[in-house]
C-alpha cells in the first residue's frame, strides 16, 4: 500500500485492535491485537498481547511486557523488559535488554543482549554481544564475532544477592564463530578460529583453528586444534 | 532417500571458509535452510549438508562473490522468478534459446514481441529437453502448455518436472519438490528436471 495513504494506529489506555497495514503504530497502556501488523514503525509501552506477527519497514520498539505469537521483522528491533516471542526474529540491528524469551531463531546482523535471556532456536548474527545479568540460555549461536561477558557492575551483584536466579550464567549447546570470547558460559561445543575463554567457563569440547587461550578459572574437558 | 552427506566440520576444512562466512551466507539465503540437516552423533547434535549440492554452491559463491553483492547472489540462487522480460531477437542473439524452440512456442501461443520470465523459462526447458533428444516436437508443445498453465501455481516454490512414457504414450507432471513419486512398472521416467536448477542456470545466462 502507498505509504502516504496508510493510517496510524494509536492506542492509549486499554484497547483492542485487529491487525492490518499501518503507517505508525503506537500502543501505550494495555492492549490486545488480534492479527498480523504491518507498519513503518512500531512502538509499544506497557503490556501488549499480539496474536500474530509484526513486520515493520523501519523499527520495532517494545518497552514493558509483550507477548507476540508470531515473528518480528524490522530493520531495527529494541526490546526492553519482558517479552515473549513465539516465532523468529529477523532484522539488522537488534537489541534485547531485560528478560526476553524467544522460541524461534534470530537471524540478524548485530545482536546486543543485556540481561537474562532465553532463546530456544539458533542465533545467527555477524556480531553477537552478550552482557549477562542473570541466568541465560541460548541453544545455539553462530556468527563471526561472538562475545559473552558478565556484567560486573554493582547492580548485577545486588540482583544476584536478592534473587539467586540472577546468578549470571549462560548455557548453550553449541557456539560457533570466527572470533569467540566467553565468560561464565557452560556449553557443549565451542568451535572457532580464535577462541578465548575467560573465568567461569565450563566447556566440554573446544575445537579451534588458530589461537586458543584459556583462563585458569575456566574448566574445559577437552580442547583440540583442527 | 539416502543422500551422501558431509559434516559441517569437514565442509569448512574442505572449502577453507570460516564459520562466520557460512552463517552469513545462510542468513543471506545463499544456502537454503533445507540443506542444514541436523543429526545426533556421539558428540551431540551435528549439522550435515548434502555433499554435492553444498560443494557446488560454495564453489559458485566463492567464484562470484567478488563480482556480485551477496544480495544479488541470493537473487540468483532463489527459485523465485525474476521480473526480467526480453524480446525475441534478444533471446536468440544472446543464445538463450534456439530458433527451433522459439518456433514451437510461437506456433502454439502466437507471436509476442516480449517474453516475460515464465515464458522464457518454459522455452528454456523445452530447449534443454529438445537438445537432449528425449522429446519430440509434438511433445514439446504439450510441455509448453503444461508449464505455462501450471507453473505459476507453485508461486516460486521449488518444483520438479517429470516426463513419463508408457507404451509410447507420454505425459508431463509438475510436482512440488522435494517429493517422492512412484510409477507402475511399465511406465518409464524419461526425464526429471529440477525447475530450481533450471532457473538458476537461466538466471546466470540472463545476467
Amino acid at each position: 500500500m502507498d505509504r502516504e495513504k496508510r493510517h496510524n494506529l494509536l492506542i492509549s489506555g486499554m484497547g483492542t485492535a485487529s491487525g492490518g497495514v499501518f503507517n505508525n503504530v503506537r500502543i501505550d497502556g494495555m492492549s490486545k491485537v488480534n492479527g498480523d501488523l504491518s507498519c513503518v514503525r512500531f512502538l509499544c509501552n506497557g503490556k501488549t498481547d499480539i496474536n500474530g506477527s509484526v513486520t515493520a519497514d523501519d523499527s520495532i520498539e517494545v518497552n514493558g511486557m509483550a507477548t507476540i505469537a508470531g515473528f518480528l521483522k524490522a530493520e531495527h528491533i529494541v526490546i526492553n523488559g519482558k517479552a515473549t516471542v513465539r516465532g523468529d526474529i529477523a532484522g539488522e540491528n537488534v537489541e534485547f535488554v531485560g528478560m526476553p524469551n524467544i522460541t524461534g531463531n534470530c537471524e540478524v546482523e548485530t545482536l546486543t543482549i543485556k540481561g537474562g535471556i532465553r532463546i530456544d532456536g539458533l542465533v545467527n548474527a555477524e556480531t553477537i554481544d552478550v552482557r549477562l545479568y542473570g541466568q541465560s540460555r541460548i541453544r545455539e549461536m553462530g556468527g563471526k564475532t561472538i562475545s559473552v561477558r558478565k556484567e560486573t557492575r554493582d547492580i548485577a551483584k545486588f540482583l544476584a544477592f536478592l534473587f539467586p536466579p540472577f546468578v549470571s550464567k549462560l548455557s548453550a549447546d553449541s557456539i560457533e564463530g570466527d572470533d569467540i570470547y566467553l565468560e561464565y558460559t557452560q556449553a557443549g561445543v565451542v568451535r572457532g578460529n580464535n577462541v578465548r575463554l575467560g573465568p567461569g567457563c565450563d566447556i566440554e569440547l573446544v575445537e579451534y583453528r588458530n589461537e586458543y587461550e584459556q583462563s585458569p578459572a575456566a574448566k574445559v574437558a577437552r580442547h583440540q586444534k583442527v | 532417500m539416502e543422500q551422501d552427506l558431509i559434516s559441517k566440520k569437514e565442509l569448512l576444512e574442505l572449502t577453507g571458509i570460516s564459520y562466520g562466512q557460512l552463517y552469513r551466507w545462510k542468513r543471506k539465503k545463499l544456502i537454503p535452510e533445507e540443506w542444514f540437516i541436523r543429526k545426533s552423533t556421539f558428540t551431540g547434535q551435528e549439522t550435515f549438508f548434502p555433499r554435492e549440492l553444498i560443494l557446488a554452491r560454495i564453489d559458485k559463491i566463492k567464484n562470484m562473490k567478488d563480482d556480485l553483492s551477496l544480495d544479488e547472489l541470493a537473487d540468483m540462487f532463489s527459485p523465485a522468478p525474476t521480473d526480467v522480460s526480453l524480446g525475441k531477437q534478444e533471446l536468440l542473439k544472446r543464445n538463450i534459446v534456439s530458433k527451433m524452440a522459439l518456433d514451437v512456442f510461437t506456433e502454439q501461443f502466437g507471436d509476442t514481441p516480449v517474453f516475460p520470465f515464465a515464458h522464457i523459462l518454459a522455452v528454456f526447458i523445452l530447449e534443454k529437453l529438445l537438445q537432449k533428444g528425449v522429446i519430440s516436437l509434438d511433445e514439446g508443445k504439450t510441455l509448453l502448455g503444461t508449464l505455462i498453465q501450471h507453473y505459476g501455481k507453485f508461486e516460486g516454490k521449488n518444483c520438479d518436472l517429470i516426463f513419463v512414457r508408457k507404451m509410447g504414450v507420454s505425459a508431463f507432471l509438475l510436482v512440488s519438490s522435494p517429493s517422492d513419486v512412484y510409477f507402475e512398472e511399465s511406465a518409464k521416467i524419461v526425464e526429471r528436471v529440477s525447475i530450481a536448477d533450471v532457473i538458476e542456470a537461466l538466471k546466470w545466462k540472463l545476467s
